[in-house]
């Protein structure tokens, strides 16, 4: 899952993008709301961080903004101020969710994940297909109540797999949900993740297939 | 009475009451004596006029004498005020009335002569103006009158009496006979002292009734303190800066002074709470930033543990975020330090030495690629009057400003020197400097140059710098760099007198 963080201070958005990518996600870093305002819309963001002290604009500003041109997009606010007006008026301006500073990584992830499963109507946190059990809270995938060992960008791309199972999945959309702007990204890079997938799927996982052309896509049950 | 608090209603009814009591007590005085001489006067004049009366029956000859007398005397006793004790002597003789009513004891057989040697009672007569002849109307009726009727004090039965006495020769005879008539003082007394004291009951009553509604007087003339009173009352319960009194129309000329100097007491203090409320939610503010940093860091170091590459990064982020943290506490407390204290002693100061100094000293620990000079154009000391350790913290926290916020090769040059008022300390660099139309915002308490929000520092340099040259009274100006970029900080201090 790709996030957009929006934050100026350098040290802290260093820190958050190491601790979400702990968490599984790919994160982009953007410093201005200009910036943000052009590039929200680029990729497959599935939530944008969005910090409220940034040099250029208000971030309730880039707010009102991004809803205002129909963005879907669940937005989290960052900010240090925390007075209950401010969390009135940043909800109502179309925030999904907020947060200040400072705050409890772990629990930005939670909401973060809460907000995901919202937008895309899945509301159990946990991902099924027949014995094939996948905790996005916990990042751990369990196959006959077995735990497999998967690595981050396996992790990645089976969440996104199992996302819409039965439905083939473009390969440039899976590659922009799992790689941030940053990863350097060999054309094969997928293919290997997805074989490796396969591999400690077998034998009594679904299997995943290969649409030549269009995509990827796991079986639905 | 010394414990009682003080009261305003006391205070104003003692002021008017005491020196009422006073008039009522004087008046009483006034009206007692007037009294007693009006009693005197009319009881004098009655014995004197009873006294005549009687003489002028011994003006006529027997027998008509013998008749007139009892006539006299019954019509004496038969007035308002009767004429009770009389005594007519010839000699030791008594002729009429009551043996206990002796002549006086001056009063001899023979006369020598001496006409009136008491001097005759008079009385003011204000509306009338008859002329009387030793007190008779008719001139005739005095020629046989040795003594014109006197008043003396005497003993009438063992009691103090006021006797009138008249001595005169009856017609047809040669010796001569004393008349008196008295009445007892006692008699008079007790009339006045009736008198008096309903003239004393009335003063009373006057004093109580007056005191009673002056009372209830300045409840009602303090009615509009009430009003105010309970204004403040009610904005106890939800004590709030933005209070203010309300003065209305009718309030007295008296209190708006002081209504008018509350209010703006409260301004002041409404101003003074709302920087200061302002201040803490800006400093914890400033204060989120660096904690979040923190935060997040150890996780990190939690998740990928201390030897990773991201736990490494947080390892160096973690001791940044708390530098910040104590950098923005120490300027805080600075700001409220050099903000806080009163008046101080100025003192004469040589600013080309003490630029020198910290010049020195901030090139020493500047990096080696600035370049960094120091021009006294006086050629001697420079004398402003300020106070040498604030102004050392001044001019070091301006140049800090020009060395940390420049290029690695830039330059910063440090000027003194005097004008016709001013001592005058110029920090001029080559840096980034400041946008002219954010040069008054930068006074502005955590104000950050657009553009340079991740720049170092708190945002409170400059509000501290100019807290502490108000407390100097020097001013600070904010020009474009000589070199035609940067900045160039002048600080003028007041030139010390010669």
């Amino acid at each position: 899952m790709r996030l957009l963080l929006v934050e100026d201070d350098e040290r802290l958005a260093r820190g958050m993008v190491a601790s979400l990518e702990a968490a599984g996600f790919a994160v982009d870093i953007l410093t201005t709301g200009e910036d943000a305002l052009k590039l929200a819309d680029q990729e497959p963001y599935c939530a944008i961080i969005l910090d409220l002290g940034l040099p250029d604009m208000d971030g309730l500003d880039v707010l009102s903004q991004l809803r205002a041109r129909g963005a879907a997009t669940p937005i989290i606010i960052l900010t240090a101020r925390d007075m209950m007006d401010d969390r009135i008026q940043g909800l109502d301006r179309g925030a999904d969710d907020y947060m200040a500073k400072p705050f409890h990584p772990r629990e930005l992830e939670s909401r973060i994940r809460a907000l995901v499963r919202r937008s895309q109507g899945q509301l159990d946190p946990m991902l099924r297909i027949g014995t094939l059990m996948f905790d996005r809270s916990s990042r751990t995938v369990y196959l006959d109540d077995k735990m497999l060992d998967l690595r981050r960008r396996e992790l990645a791309v089976l969440e996104t797999l199992m996302g819409r199972p039965g439905k083939v999945i473009a390969k440039e959309r899976l590659s922009a949900e799992i790689f941030n702007f940053d990863d350097a990204v060999t054309p094969n890079a997928l293919e290997v993740y997805v074989g490796r997938l396969r591999r400690k799927l077998q034998p009594s996982g679904p299997a995943i297939r290969t649409v030549r052309g269009l995509g990827y896509m796991i079986e639905a049950a | 009475m010394r414990n009682l608090p003080p009261s305003l209603r006391l205070r104003l009814t003692g002021a008017v009451m005491m020196p009422l009591a006073a008039l009522v007590l004087l008046f009483g005085i006034i009206t007692a004596w007037v009294t007693h001489d009006t009693e005197a006067d009319t009881v004098d004049r009655v014995l004197v006029g009873s006294v005549r009366t009687l003489s002028l029956v011994y003006n006529s000859r027997s027998p008509e004498r013998e008749s007139l007398l009892p006539l006299a005397v019954h019509l004496l006793q038969r007035r308002a005020r009767p004429v009770v004790h009389y005594s007519v002597y010839r000699g030791k003789e008594l002729l009429a009335g009551d043996a206990a009513l002796p002549p006086p004891r001056d009063y001899g057989e023979t006369w020598n002569g001496v006409i009136d040697p008491h001097p005759p009672a008079t009385f003011v007569n204000a509306y009338r103006a008859n002329p009387t002849v030793r007190g008779y109307l008719n001139p005739a009726d005095a020629r046989q009158v040795t003594q014109a009727a006197y008043l003396r004090d005497g003993i009438l039965h063992g009691k103090p009496a006021r006797i009138a006495t008249e001595i005169r020769r009856p017609a047809g005879e040669t010796g001569l006979i004393v008349i008196q008539i008295a009445d007892y003082i006692d008699d008079r007394r007790a009339y006045e002292h009736q008198f008096m004291i309903r003239v004393l009951m009335v003063g009373l009553a006057v004093l109580v009734v007056t005191g009673l509604l002056f009372w209830w007087a300045i409840r009602w003339g303090l009615r509009p303190l009430i009003d105010l009173t309970s204004q403040v009352e009610t904005a106890q319960q939800d004590a709030s800066p933005a209070f203010r009194l309300e003065s209305s129309g009718s309030d007295p000329t008296e209190i708006r002074p002081f209504v008018d100097a509350f209010n703006g007491l409260m301004t002041r203090l409404e101003r003074a709470s709302n920087s200061l409320r302002q201040f803490t939610s800006n400093a914890s503010h400033q204060m989120r930033t660096p904690l979040a940093v923190a935060r997040v860091h150890l996780d990190v170091l939690e998740r990928y543990g201390p030897h990773s590459p991201q736990g490494q990064a947080a390892l160096t982020d973690i001791p940044h975020a708390i530098d910040s943290l104590e950098l923005l506490l120490r300027q805080m407390i600075a700001l409220a330090r050099s903000e806080d204290q009163g008046d101080m002693q100025m003192r004469p100061v040589d600013l080309a030495a003490l630029a020198a100094t910290v010049t020195a000293d901030r090139a020493a620990q500047a990096p080696a690629t600035l370049d960094i000079a120091y021009d006294n154009r006086m050629d001697g000391p420079v004398m402003a009057l300020g106070q040498a350790a604030l102004a050392g913290e001044l001019l070091g926290n301006l140049l800090d400003n020009a060395i940390r916020y420049n290029r690695p090769d830039g330059a910063v040059a440090v000027s003194v020197w005097l004008d016709d008022q001013e001592a005058v300390v110029e920090i001029d660099d080559n840096g980034p400097g400041i946008p002219p139309d954010q040069r008054d915002k930068v006074w502005e308490r955590f104000y950050r140059i657009t553009g340079r929000t991740s720049a170092p520092g708190t945002g409170l340099g400059l509000p501290i710098a100019r807290a502490l040259a108000d407390r100097l009274g020097a001013e600070i100006e904010l020009r474009d760099g000589r070199t035609g970029q940067g900045l160039c900080v002048l600080i003028r201090f007041r030139r010390a007198p010669a």
